[in-house]
């Protein structure tokens, strides 16, 4: 009997083998099916021990300073972890061929800037040029063109005061002239007439 | 047997992203246990209750250092039986309550002074009685066991204690309470 382990049977903690060879033992033993009948009996009235209700009800709020951190949930959570890791491969792949692409000769990179700083440096120094214009002259920009249009009219009032210069000098040459021609005319008519009749 | 549309693991996983939800029902499917074993071991309403409001936050917590989602009634009752043990050694000799006078009288015997057939209820209160006359380890080995179904195995590792001492406090124990509930065992005989 004393190689019977009766509580690890009534336990059920027994293998199947030891189970069926201490069930063939009790049928074949009176004292130790007594002594395993005041196991059951032990056990049946542990099991009239009533549980008490909970005076009050546990129950969590939800409340931010026991929620887990987001790496906490971001280790924990399969999915996410594996997109986080499909997007590293992608980063890493198209870090991969930025670093390893073609790249484009010198020169060809120097025209190209070149241009575009001689643009950038002719538009840049126009704009400086009509900046100091403007500083020197202190005029604003509305008065530089009234004195362009001044000046414009100056000269065709000159002009046209040349003109009708030259015109007033025709017509005098031309009274005088008419008078040249009139004065010749009577001196040759007196010299034509009879001495008794001038 | 009762159906459980969501199981247990579904809400540890559930619990582990921050649904506080879940955690609440897995909470109303093992308070009662937990509070209980707990209150056996303490045997006062007021520390049961804060101790098993503390062993469901101290799991809470911990819920990422659960390895085996399968094991976790053996993991909670280890946070259990720590806390509890933890409790009991800072203030031990002042928090009886249930059962004190018959436990308190190691010479009686709980079912004495009846004679009459035990109702139910009598006899829960008798079984009470003669397990406080246990050590509070041999008690816990025979609530665990017994009471919550645990394996030799998973006593072990509630308790972090190898299963020969396990086997060897419970054989004890259980020989003991053979011994005290025997007359009460006639009783039971008569009334069943």
């Amino acid at each position: 009997m004393s190689d019977i382990d009766l509580k690890a049977y009534l336990f059920g903690e027994l293998a199947e083998e030891e189970r069926r060879r201490v069930a063939a033992q009790l049928e074949k033993d009176p004292a130790l099916r007594a002594e395993y009948a005041r196991l059951e009996q032990t056990q049946a009235m542990l099991g009239f021990v009533q549980d008490e209700e909970l005076p009050r009800r546990i129950a969590f709020v939800s409340d931010k300073v026991f929620e887990p951190s987001w790496w906490q949930r971001f280790l924990a959570s399969g999915p996410q972890l594996g997109f986080a890791s499909a997007a590293l491969l992608a980063l890493a792949m198209v870090g991969h061929g930025w670093l390893s692409r073609p790249v484009a000769p010198v020169m060809q990179a120097a025209k190209f800037d070149e241009a575009v700083v001689r643009q950038v440096v002719a538009a840049e120094v126009s704009q400086r040029m009509n900046d100091v214009l403007r500083q020197v002259s202190n005029v604003p920009n509305s008065d530089v063109k009234t004195a362009q249009l001044i000046a414009i009219a100056m000269k065709q009032a000159e002009k046209r005061a040349e003109l009708d210069r030259a015109a007033d000098r025709l017509t005098i040459e031309e009274n005088f002239n008419l008078l040249r021609r009139l004065i010749s005319r009577d001196q040759v008519a007196s010299y034509q007439r009879p001495a008794g009749e001038r | 047997m009762i159906f459980r549309e969501v199981e247990d693991r579904d809400l540890i996983l559930q619990t582990r992203k921050g649904k506080v939800e879940a955690y609440n029902l897995l909470i109303s499917r093992w308070e009662k246990r937990i509070y209980n074993y707990v209150l056996r071991l303490v045997r006062n309403r007021e520390d049961a209750l804060d101790l098993t409001q503390d062993v469901f936050m101290k799991a809470y917590q911990n819920m990422n250092k659960l390895d085996d989602v399968e094991r976790f009634g053996p993991w909670l009752f280890r946070i259990a039986h720590n806390e509890t043990f933890s409790l009991l050694r800072r203030h031990r000799p002042d928090r009886v309550e249930l059962n004190e006078a018959i436990a308190e009288d190691p010479g009686s015997s709980p079912f004495e002074s009846g004679g009459g057939r035990l109702l139910p209820l009598e006899l829960s209160v008798a079984v009470t009685a003669a397990l406080t006359r246990l050590k509070p380890e041999q008690r816990e080995t025979v609530m665990l066991k017994v009471f919550e179904g645990f394996k030799f195995e998973e006593i072990a590792e509630i308790l972090e204690t190898p299963v020969s001492t396990i086997k060897s406090r419970l054989y004890t124990a259980f020989d003991l309470l053979k011994d005290v509930l025997a007359p009460a065992g006639k009783q039971l005989g008569k009334t069943v």
